[in-house]
């Protein structure tokens, strides 16, 4: 019994596909400002759809991302980014 | 004293002379209620994320200023009223701000408008300049003209 559950336990590391190590890019570059008035800087960390990314596919920090989501709120509101965007265009 | 800064887009046929006068009144409230006007940055023609009262494009203006609290409320109320404004917003950008600080933010904007009138126009207008010769009509409508065009063109990459 033991046996098998030794021969699982790589197995399963083997079987995880490709990952990559991710970072926050505002820790590891300090000249990087995040700002809403960039929507092109912004546009980076907004899907196709113009969602917000989640933290896990970013790998942002938990303050850069809290910091990113006002900015990029705030560029919506000004009409700097979309809301949504929608299939047809 | 806070520090704020208000962008608003106003809408985009409108003649020149009507936009100067339309950004002085706001400049013109910021003095009159005890604020402090900063500098204003003309951003120049944009196409929206989305429509704003059935257009696509608005001309953006950012107004950097400093003053008390319920300055905010006059200057919006004001923004409301005009219907060449199809939206705006103001954010807080520090809470405390002095006199010293005040002059020095507006030494360094003024450095920063001379340095790329001469500096980004070269290697960045040029290429424009031999696609399509823009006639300058007037220094200062020239001077928008290449900064709306750079704007659209960033927007493209």
């Amino acid at each position: 019994m033991n046996g098998t559950t030794r021969e699982h336990k790589p197995q399963k590391t083997h079987k995880k596909f490709f990952h990559r190590r991710k970072f926050c890019r505002y820790c590891q570059d300090s000249a990087l400002k995040i700002d809403y008035k960039e929507p092109n800087s912004l546009r980076d960390f907004v899907t196709e759809r113009g969602k917000i990314m989640p933290r896990r596919i970013s790998g942002n920090c938990a303050s850069h991302q809290r910091e990113l989501n006002i900015a990029i709120k705030r560029a919506r509101t000004i009409a700097l980014l979309p809301f949504a965007v929608s299939e047809g265009r | 004293m806070k520090r704020y800064e208000t962008i608003f887009i106003s809408r985009v046929n409108q003649p020149e002379e009507e936009l100067a006068s339309q950004i002085k009144k706001y400049e013109g409230i910021l003095a009159r209620e005890k604020g402090v006007h900063i500098g204003t940055k003309r951003w120049g023609q944009r196409r929206l994320a989305y429509d704003i009262n059935k257009q696509s494009l608005g001309y953006y203006v950012l107004v950097d200023w400093a003053g008390p609290s319920p300055l905010v409320a006059e200057l919006e109320r004001n923004l409301k009223i005009d219907d060449r404004i199809l939206k705006f917003l103001t954010v807080k950008k520090k809470d405390h701000i002095n006199q010293t600080e005040i002059d020095a933010e507006i030494a360094a904007l003024q450095v920063a408008q001379v340095q790329p009138i001469s500096a980004t126009p070269t290697p960045t207008a040029a290429p424009e300049l031999a696609v399509k010769p823009v006639i300058p009509d007037e220094a200062d409508a020239f001077a928008d003209k290449s900064t709306s065009e750079l704007t659209e063109k960033e927007d493209q990459i």
